[in-house]
């Protein structure tokens, strides 16, 4: 409840500030680890997305992705994979239908491990039908994941 | 695919430049530096794009260019080249040369060949031919880097879908200190059959840049944006302005998503 209490929130604020789709990344530090939420407000005008997420300990890290992306809609399928310490998340459609406008509740991802550093969003992207990419923004609903799109 | 270098040889080419969508394929980038018989163009080779009403493959870009038996491209832009680096990518259908650099006798110092099994590289007359095990009907890329000052021509092979790693590289030695590149053709200058090339590019002294598989739209990442133009060419809604065919099997279809995805999942990267 105030997990979406705060999503809410956060889209009401970037909501108003643009119609870009936003992806809110949730972070919940449990015992051992962090669970994800993964959330995201779409414009309509993506078919396709695509997210990193830099996990703290790399491969040594233990990370659950069977939640990962599977709220998708109907139209869509995603896969989500570790690769070098990394999250990848991709989300399409097998005849490039639009994500419907609105939020979409995407999963969960499970991080456990020794490490006490935040996972790092370094990535998020979406493209239109044309492939081009469109406006994204992306918003941490807490501390306990972090963002560095520089990476 | 048409790409001219600063620097280069004979970087002639088919194909439309960089504006992409509308523009018809052409073949007025070759017949530079004044080739055999003056022209660019023998025995009528055609370019054209993958939905034409005649379909013409292609590797990457729009355009392609297909050939018939003696018919291939030329360009009289090297002159007297003592070294000589070309790259293009060839579709194994048809069985003879597809490539040939001569001198000014009009004697062949390079020559690239598929045989149905093999790709075969040799230098000029009296040289023992290089091998490369290939499939028919599958893209191949091909770098040939002749040296008359160190006598040898180099070669770098891969295709079929095979990760770059898996090229195979060798050098034929013997090559003559005077041997000298002064005309370039592509296409199918001898042989039987239907071949198609695309994507030539030579230079003086350094190596042309592969292609990178599964880079639909250029931009020299492999990510979700690759995957949805793939689809559109899939789906016959838009052709890929890059390099969609990923294994490299002359159709764009639902392979070519799965195997780029694959790629972007494993954090592959261009050349």
């Amino acid at each position: 409840m105030r997990k979406n209490l705060l999503i809410a929130s956060l889209l009401l604020v970037c909501g108003a500030a643009s119609a870009n789709d936003t992806l809110v990344v949730t972070g919940e530090k449990a015992k051992g680890g962090t669970a994800i939420a993964l959330d995201y407000s779409s414009s309509g005008s993506a078919t396709g997305f695509q997210f990193k997420i830099a996990i703290p300990g790399g491969d040594k890290a233990k990370v659950n992705l069977s939640g990962c992306l599977k709220g998708l809609p109907a139209t869509h399928a995603g896969v989500c994979q570790m690769t070098k310490g990394v999250v990848i998340g991709m989300a399409f459609s097998d005849n490039n239908a639009l994500l419907p406008a609105g939020m979409l509740s995407l999963g969960t991802i499970s991080v456990s491990g020794a490490s006490s550093q935040a996972p790092t969003v370094i990535e998020f992207l979406a493209a239109d039908q044309a492939g081009n990419k469109i406006a994204t923004s992306l918003e941490m609903g807490s501390d306990a994941v972090e963002k560095n799109l520089g990476q | 695919m048409k790409m001219n270098r600063i620097a280069a040889v004979a970087a002639a080419l088919f194909g439309l430049a960089a504006a992409q969508s509308s523009m018809a394929c052409s073949l007025t980038a070759w017949g530079q530096g004044n080739p055999p018989g003056g022209t660019g163009a023998v025995g009528g080779p055609v370019t054209g794009e993958p939905d034409d009403a005649v379909p013409v493959k292609r590797y990457s870009g729009r355009c392609g260019l297909q050939a018939g038996p003696a018919a291939y491209v030329q360009d009289g832009l090297p002159t007297a080249e003592a070294t000589y680096n070309a790259q293009f990518y060839m579709f194994t259908a048809a069985n003879g040369t597809y490539f040939q650099a001569d001198d000014a006798a009009a004697a062949a110092q390079i020559k690239v060949s598929f045989n149905g099994s093999n790709i075969v590289v040799e230098r000029s007359a009296g040289g023992t031919p290089a091998s490369v095990v290939a499939a028919a009907n599958r893209w191949y890329r091909v770098l040939v880097k002749f040296n008359a000052t160190a006598g040898t021509l180099g070669y770098t092979v891969r295709g079929g879908g095979a990760a770059e790693a898996t090229a195979v590289t060798g050098s034929i030695p013997g090559v003559v200190s005077t041997a000298r590149i002064e005309t370039a053709k592509l296409g199918l200058v001898t042989g039987t059959g239907t071949a198609t090339v695309d994507a030539f590019e030579s230079r003086r002294t350094s190596d042309p840049t592969p292609l990178c598989r599964g880079d639909a739209n250029a931009d020299g990442i492999l990510n979700v944006q690759d995957r949805i133009i793939i689809t559109n060419e899939a789906l016959a809604t838009s052709l890929a302005n890059g390099q969609p065919d990923v294994n490299e099997d002359g159709i764009v279809n639902v392979q070519d998503r799965i195997v780029v995805t694959t790629r972007a999942l494993n954090l592959d990267v261009c050349p």
